[in-house]
């Protein structure tokens, strides 16, 4: 079963959201802010990475160019979530280098296909 | 020789209590011998015994030279009974009278003394209780009475403990004075070191059942001091066993510091400056929140309450808000597993309506105070597909803050938090140039953690100061979104509310003149000058420490709370929001409850209740009854948790 890791700063929506991937057999780890992100990118090497964008320390998008620049970190898909859900939020994020892009709060059918996507 | 055994007799008075009555024992029994000497200037003599007082009913040997002695010392009456005896009898008899009278005396001396001394420990406060089942309140400030009153309108029968550094009697005409006085029966003043573990002990804190620990001080002038906050909490950290099933929750005044009381105490910590902060800037983002939130804080009329779902797994939560049929359902919790293998309670509000609920899942629900929750497995929601809603997030760039407060830097950082836009912050007060770089100091610490914060806020300082300028006409006030008043404490010899109330007066004087004026937050840090303001046409929101105490006093009886409230008002995640009928296309339409449950799940929201009219006279319904939801109207909003989506 797929290792992911959730990256997000708001306890309920990372609380929610790694019970409802657990319960669908995912093996789930969580980091609070970007820094911490990539630093357990590096430690887990997770199968996919859920990247919220607004986070602190250091935000989503810095967090996914420094992963896309990292050649360990570079593989390691990364799926934006934000709730500014405007295509141009979408365009930065894939600009940053996100492989993938979705809105919160998840509609879980369509994020499971886009994990089981990578 | 004689000093040291008058230092001796000095220390065992001083050091032992029951030294002084064996000490009076010891010389009563001397009095009592020496009395007994006039045996021998005939006292059982012919000429002796036609005294009245003088027996010999026993022989005339020890006994009755004892009894005639004793007689002596604890009655001096006796004297006139020896008229007629040898006058070798009478001076000893008058020796013996003088000598009892003198240890009577110091015998009542002593009495009187520890009656004083055991009334005085009552009056001070520093007496023990023996109490099960009480609320502990350890510490004083201004939120004290407004906590007490909405504990008794719980209608509970515990004792409330109040045990702080202030004098009993000084918080007793506190409390009468805000009018709790008359249920004092049920409250109990103590004074002493909260941070003393033997302290703590005489209040039985581990059989309390709730303890809440506000911050001893009174705002800027002595601010308030975390330092005992956080370590009456540790102390109280190592009372409690794992069995234990004590409530503790403590007020934390400056955020700075709460990271500090995380690791001290796993107890719920309620930021005072954040949560004041907060509630103040989502008001000024939303007017008419503060209604809801007076309404949805409320000790007596909204309760918080768990339900089970054990025979709901696998129901989708959408589906669990309609079977529940007399309270709103607000979200679910569980008990995780950490990796530590501790537990911890976990709650999420409005999760996804096609979440499926889960065995160990809870259901978080509002109710109406000590109802039993109704529920009906057969209901069902239709659940719609719609296409996303996007809000316009609100537009605050330009505020105007009155008064320099402790939460001055902590609303700044909100605002920028909430702001996705650059955002100037005016603050007007007396030394505000002073004030401006020292908040600009503050801000750049706090950046540490949110790098875009320092980017989007420009403080730019106004000098205001009432004691020279009674006047706005100077201000053009037009150009600012919104304006805080907020409770300045700097001044000993001015009250805080006092100048809250005289700015909100030359505003009033404004709007007169000018016809218009942004939305006005006022901080209030005594809920009866709330009276003052009533009449005021401009005041969209008023925040007081009663919604601080109201909060206090939820958590410490539902721990669980904590995390709801500060996911309420902080901002990001799940945040309350008014939904106009269009937002549903439901204007003109005859809908029902579960109508607009539908209508909302399908943008992923959540109604908890309504607002009736808008304006001052508007209503705030939350858990509304199902059966006799009425008809909305334009003017109408229905109140909703959503994950809001902005542009």
């Amino acid at each position: 079963m797929k290792k992911i890791l959730i990256v997000e700063d708001n306890e309920m929506n990372r609380d929610m959201l790694s019970r409802r991937l657990l319960r669908k057999g995912y093996e789930v780890k969580i980091a609070v802010d970007g820094a911490e992100g990539l630093l357990f990118m590096k430690e887990y090497q997770p199968d996919v990475v859920l990247m919220d964008m607004g986070l602190p320390v250091k935000d989503g998008w810095t967090a996914t160019a420094e992963a896309k620049a990292d050649p360990i970190l570079r593989s390691i898909p990364i799926i934006a979530l934000t709730a500014h859900a405007l295509e141009a939020d979408k365009v930065r994020a894939l600009e940053a280098g996100a492989d993938d892009f979705d809105t919160k709060p998840v509609n879980l059918t369509s994020l499971l296909e886009k994990i089981e996507a990578f | 020789m004689i000093n040291k055994f008058r230092y001796l007799i000095f220390l065992t008075l001083t050091t032992n209590s029951l030294f002084p009555y064996l000490f009076l024992l010891f010389l009563m029994c001397l009095v009592i011998s020496f009395g007994m000497l006039s045996y021998y200037s005939g006292l059982f003599s012919a000429e002796a015994l036609r005294a009245e007082g003088i027996d010999n009913l026993l022989g005339g040997g020890f006994i009755d030279s004892f009894w005639w002695s004793l007689k002596h010392v604890l009655d001096p009456g006796a004297l006139s009974e020896n008229y007629g005896a040898p006058i070798g009898v009478i001076i000893f008899a008058l020796l013996n009278s003088m000598m009892g009278l003198a240890l009577t005396g110091g015998l009542i001396g002593l009495i009187v003394n520890s009656l004083q001394n055991t009334l005085e420990s009552a009056k001070q406060g520093i007496s023990s209780i023996d109490e099960e089942g009480h609320l502990i309140i350890l510490g004083w400030n201004r939120k004290g009475p407004s906590l007490i009153k909405q504990f008794f309108l719980l209608n509970t029968t515990q004792r409330v403990v109040i045990l702080s550094g202030s004098s009993p009697q000084q918080v007793k005409i506190i409390l009468k004075a805000e009018g709790v006085g008359q249920k004092n029966k049920k409250i109990l003043v103590l004074t002493g070191l909260t941070t003393s573990a033997a302290v703590l002990d005489r209040i039985g804190v581990s059989k309390a059942a709730h303890i809440i620990i506000l911050a001893e001080g009174q705002g800027l002038k002595d601010s308030y001091s975390d330092v005992n906050t956080i370590n009456s909490l540790m102390v109280i950290e190592s009372k409690l066993t794992a069995q234990s099933k004590v409530h503790v929750v403590a007020e934390i005044v400056n955020s700075e510091r709460l990271g500090i009381a995380n690791i001290a105490s796993s107890s719920p910590l309620v930021c005072t400056s954040l949560l004041m902060s907060r509630t103040m800037v989502q008001c000024a983002r939303n007017p008419g929140y503060a209604r809801v939130y007076s309404k949805l804080f409320s000790s007596a009329e909204i309760g918080f309450d768990l339900f089970s779902c054990n025979s709901l797994e696998g129901t989708l939560f959408a589906d669990a808000c309609l079977m529940i049929t007399n309270a709103t359902v607000i979200g679910v919790s569980w008990i995780k597993k950490l990796d530590d293998g501790s537990t911890k309670r976990v709650t999420v509000l409005n999760p996804e309506p096609d979440y499926d609920l889960a065995e160990d899942d809870q259901l978080v629900v509002i109710n109406s105070r000590n109802s039993t929750i109704l529920f009906d497995p057969g209901l069902k929601i239709a659940l719609q597909e719609k296409p996303r809603q996007f809000l316009d997030r609100s537009k605050i760039r330009d505020v105007l803050v009155f008064s320099s407060s402790p939460n001055l830097s902590a609303i700044i950082s909100e605002l920028g938090l909430n702001s996705s836009s650059q955002i100037i912050v005016t603050v007007a007060c007396r030394n505000a140039a002073e004030i401006v770089s020292s908040l600009n100091e503050n801000i750049v610490l706090n950046c540490e953690v949110r790098r875009s914060l320092l980017e989007s806020i420009t403080i730019v300082p106004m000098e205001f100061d009432l004691n020279r300028r009674w006047s706005l006409e100077h201000f053009d006030l037009s150009g600012y979104d919104s304006i805080f008043v907020l409770a300045d404490e700097s001044e000993s010899n001015v009250d805080a509310d006092s100048s809250t109330a005289m700015i909100m007066l030359l505003l009033e004087d404004v709007y007169r003149k000018v016809g218009v004026l942004p939305p006005i937050v006022v901080e209030l840090l005594d809920s009866k000058t709330k009276d003052v303001l009533k009449h005021s046409t401009i005041v969209d929101s008023v925040i007081s420490t009663e919604f601080v105490s109201a909060i206090l006093l939820q958590v410490a009886t539902n721990p669980f709370l904590e995390s709801i409230y500060s996911e309420l008002i902080s901002a990001g995640g799940i945040e309350m929001g008014f939904r106009q009928l269009d937002n549903y296309n439901a204007l003109g339409k005859s809908m029902d409850y579960s109508d607009y449950l539908s209508h909302a799940f399908a943008v992923n929201e959540l109604i908890i209740g309504y607002q009736k009219g808008d304006g001052p006279d508007a209503e705030v319904i939350l858990n509304p009854d199902r059966s006799t939801f009425p008809s909305l109207n334009s003017r109408d909003r229905l109140i909703v948790l959503a994950q809001q989506l902005y542009t």
